[in-house]
């Protein structure tokens, strides 16, 4: 078992990569590559990239945790059936193992991605609370433009075999529980149906979910998640894309469990892409919660979704 | 014309409004409701607080019909209002015979409104703010390892924050609060002629920072209160508020969205005879070295974000 530390990217596949660009630059992500058959976007962290689009029929193809180091990659490259440790031909760069999950997706333990140059968040506003004054004398200017994606949080997998991708998050990939969810009430709990699963790294602090598998008819994409800088900006972006002709899903809301600040849009081919902020942080001695799965949907304020 | 000579006195904080209502009880259930709570309740008058430990900050007379009355702003000293009392129009240096006590002078402002400033009023131990949480934000991380866990309820406010007045002369008005009681202009909003048609004022602490407005006075055709707003805690505040204040089906006005001028995150809401109050957080703080804004009438209604002026309604639907 290794301990894969943050998830890097979402690898999808849409038959028209400009439109695909264009939905990702009104949701916030920049382009860092491009070539005749995909495309590379990235947030304003220095990763090179957090988001790949194969050109190809829509489809969710796969995801890539990082390792701690290529001596993980050595370890994980044991596994029977794991490719060996492979120069990444991508421009992402880097080393990569690729492996499969129960469900046949597409997981690449990755580590060395090549780093740019950050790209500056600009806007940042300081909040002047009840209890906390921390904006003395800076006005809030916010003109309307897209979020500022820092980087991707987390995704949702949506398993076939749910027990299989359970262990094998868990216990291939050393991820922990930080929620159980089970089928019924407290007082008849009944079979888990999903987990919050978040990275194992030590005493350092880490989001509450990384993934969260979902037992499922069939193997798929519940949604991909990525980190922008704060409420103002996710108020900001939500506000620009309601001048675009993108399919608003839910939001703006607060989780439950994770407690982000959301908001929800579909790309042009129905792919669910999250923008959230200000999320619970735990490390290896946060105990793990068990609730009934309804909680999961569940939020502490939001309008209705639209489904 | 940031500032008006002569000055009599400077204010330091609008203290509270004074209304006139027909059911104590019923305006008794919406302010709880909207996160006020009640200080004390006399056979003729409620009296309402916010967390912070001013003793009250709603006023409400009983009488038969709804009306409002007027702003309270606070003295410095009691020697202010000695000074204050030698107006022209102005009342003695009063005992104030109400729970809480204090002293006051009252003005009538321009368009009739009594003005009281007031001193000395007696001051409670600090409610407890609850669903108050850090934030994680971007690289600015402040809440590790406490989760986020709202309580469902009113929005809790921590206190009156600014009153705006709609007023038939602005020139009056504008006179009569600055050279009484020292307001000064944060933003002069203009028309198309480049005539400046209201003002929005804050008070002056010198270098201490202060709210960008907590005076606002709007030329109308009928004088009456624009609105009264209460500074909450943060966003989660006033989205739970919200939703509480929905479920409970009273009537909404305009929100939630962040203003240009001042830059508060708003919700405005109804109260059972029609008056406007404000919930907001997230509001510009400013001092003397602050420049004074010249903008355009219509930016003081626009919104960085959020739902829009053609959203916001002035009366009960």
């Amino acid at each position: 078992m290794i301990k894969v530390q943050d998830v890097q990217y979402i690898r999808l596949a849409a038959p028209d990569l400009d439109k695909m660009e264009a939905f990702l630059t009104d949701f916030g992500l920049h382009r860092s590559a491009r070539t005749d058959k995909a495309l590379y976007m990235r947030g304003t962290d220095a990763e090179h990239t957090v988001h790949i689009t194969e050109l190809g029929e829509p489809a969710f193809l796969g995801l890539a945790f990082n390792a701690a180091g290529e001596e993980d990659l050595d370890a994980i490259a044991n596994l029977d059936s794991a490719s060996d440790v492979l120069d990444n031909d991508e421009p992402c760069g880097g080393k990569k193992v690729i492996l499969s999950d129960p469900d046949g997706l597409k997981v690449e333990i990755i580590h060395g991605i090549k780093e740019l140059e950050p790209i500056p968040v600009q806007d940042i506003t300081p909040f002047n609370s009840g209890s906390r004054r921390r904006r003395v004398g800076p006005f809030v200017r916010s003109t309307p433009r897209p979020s500022q994606i820092k980087r991707l949080g987390h995704i949702v997998l949506r398993c076939g075999n749910f027990k299989g991708c359970v262990d094998f998050y868990r216990n291939t990939l050393g991820m922990l529980v930080s929620d159980y969810l089970y089928r019924g009430e407290a007082d008849d709990p009944g079979e888990t149906a999903a987990e919050f699963l978040r990275c194992n790294r030590g005493e350092i602090y880490t989001d509450h979910h990384t993934i969260l598998v979902t037992d499922a008819d069939e193997a798929g994409l519940g949604h991909v998640a990525f980190e922008v800088e704060d409420w103002n900006d996710l108020s900001v972006g939500h506000w620009y894309m309601q001048e675009t002709e993108y399919q608003h899903n839910f939001g703006l809301g607060r989780h439950i469990l994770g407690s982000q600040l959301f908001d929800y849009w579909s790309d042009p081919w129905g792919h669910n892409h999250e923008h959230w902020t200000d999320g619970d942080l735990l490390n290896e001695n946060t105990p793990s919660g068990s609730y009934p799965l309804h909680t999961a949907r569940d939020v502490q304020w939001a309008p209705p979704r639209n489904e | 014309m940031p500032y008006r000579e002569p000055i009599l006195i400077k204010v330091t904080d609008i203290a509270y409004a004074r209304f006139r209502a027909p059911d104590l009880d019923e305006m008794e259930a919406f302010l709880e409701d909207f996160g006020l709570v009640r200080s004390a309740r006399t056979d003729s008058a409620l009296y309402m607080r916010a967390t912070d430990e001013d003793h009250h900050v709603h006023i409400t007379e009983l009488g038969d019909e709804a009306e409002f009355i007027g702003p309270a702003f606070y003295a410095a000293s009691e020697a202010d209002l000695q000074i204050l009392s030698k107006a022209p129009g102005a009342s003695d240096v009063e005992d104030i015979d109400e729970p809480g006590g204090g002293k006051r002078v009252r003005l009538t402002d321009p368009d009739g409104f009594e003005v009281e400033i007031v001193h000395g009023i007696q001051t409670l131990s600090r409610l407890p703010v609850n669903n108050s949480f850090k934030t994680n934000s971007g690289d600015d991380v402040r809440r590790e390892g406490d989760f986020v866990r709202l309580e469902t309820g009113p929005a809790q406010c921590k206190r009156v924050g600014h009153i705006v007045l709609n007023t038939t002369d602005f020139e009056a008005s504008d006179a009569f609060y600055g050279s009484n009681f020292g307001f000064v202009h944060s933003d002069e909003c203009q028309n198309d002629e480049g005539e400046t048609i209201f003002a929005f004022n804050r008070i002056d602490k010198g270098k201490e920072f202060v709210d960008h407005h907590t005076l606002l006075t709007v030329p109308m055709e009928e004088a009456g209160l624009g609105h009264l707003a209460f500074e909450v805690e943060d966003v989660n505040a006033v989205q739970m508020g919200h939703e509480y204040l929905k479920t409970k089906g009273y009537h909404h006005s305009w929100g939630i969205g962040r203003h240009i001028l001042g830059s508060q995150i708003f919700d405005y809401w109804f109260d059972p005879y029609g008056f406007r109050v404000e919930h907001w957080t997230d509001g510009d703080l400013l001092n003397e070295d602050t420049p004074m804004g010249i903008t355009p009438a219509a930016t003081a209604l626009d919104v960085q974000w959020g739902s829009g002026s053609e959203t916001r309604l002035v009366d009960t639907p």
